[in-house]
């Protein structure tokens, strides 16, 4: 069953880049939220997170965004997202957290937001 | 295993389609494609239908956590869906006999923090954002506890008339 595909990858800076495809729903949401753990737990705060081919997010998959960049924060990071589909950014406009998010339109343009 | 049916044709006036599935969440997006193909065709506004999917997908990944998760008796028991098109207004129709869970009143204890618009993160809380998108996109939420020991839960989104 399609549903979601990570592609992970961490530059020299300690900068971690996630690829997302698919979708994120109540079923798949745990393993964004895994990746996110791991890396906290290597002291990785700053991500890169591409959601060009992200075609469906529930709830839960914005909960995961949410806590991940409260985490983020609070350790002088955060999650830059990288061009977000109209259905990504209007369930994050719906629930009035979009604007926690730097976001940019090309992958190029996010190192800058760190 | 998936049942559906569908009452009517989409060009009647009104259609009441209704699936039948266990209460697993990786049908979710199963669910998700009956309620697009559904109302496609009778909801034109796109950013509409979306929400509308949204709506119900939160609904149903509710009544799954809620009343089958927490149930942890291993029982496996089918959720019924029931869309109701008609000219004037949408109605969703969720029927399960999981565990009692009145969305209603979990909205309530979230209404605080449902009118902030947020410019940083007010907490890493973000557990109940599926209800507070049922109450943006729905305009009626209806909840019943039936004397069988069913939850059944209605929907409604009024439409405007062209």
């Amino acid at each position: 069953m399609n549903s979601l595909k990570l592609l992970i990858e961490e530059t020299p800076t300690g900068i971690v880049r996630i690829d997302l495809d698919g979708f994120l729903d109540a079923h798949n949401f745990e393993k964004l939220e895994a990746v996110f753990e791991k890396h906290f737990a290597e002291g990785h705060y700053r991500f890169i997170v591409d959601v060009s081919r992200l075609t469906y997010v529930s709830s839960s998959g914005a909960g995961v965004f949410v806590g991940a960049a409260s985490a983020c924060q609070d350790h002088n990071g955060n999650i830059v997202l990288v061009r977000p589909t109209p259905e990504v950014q209007e369930i994050f406009e719906l629930l009035g957290v979009y604007q926690i998010f730097p976001v940019v339109k090309e992958r190029e343009q996010a190192l800058a937001q760190f | 295993m998936l049942v559906s049916s569908q009452g009517t044709s989409r060009v009647m006036p009104s259609v009441q389609p209704q699936i039948c599935f266990p209460a697993r969440s990786q049908l979710l997006e199963k669910i998700r494609s009956f309620c697009q193909e559904n109302l496609r065709g009778h909801i034109t506004d796109k950013g509409l239908h979306r929400k509308l999917v949204l709506a119900i997908d939160e609904a149903v990944a509710n009544v799954i956590e809620h009343g089958f998760k927490r149930r942890n008796d291993g029982e496996e028991t089918t959720i019924e869906l029931s869309l109701s098109v008609k000219p004037d207004r949408v109605r969703v129709r969720i029927r399960d006999t999981g565990l009692p869970f009145d969305p209603r009143k979990r909205m309530e204890a979230g209404d605080a923090d449902l009118n902030a618009r947020h410019d940083s993160i007010p907490d890493r809380s973000h557990r109940g954002y599926g209800l507070q998108l049922i109450r943006l996109i729905m305009d009626e939420i209806d909840y019943e506890r039936t004397p069988k020991g069913e939850n059944i839960l209605q929907l409604t989104k009024h439409l405007k008339r062209d």
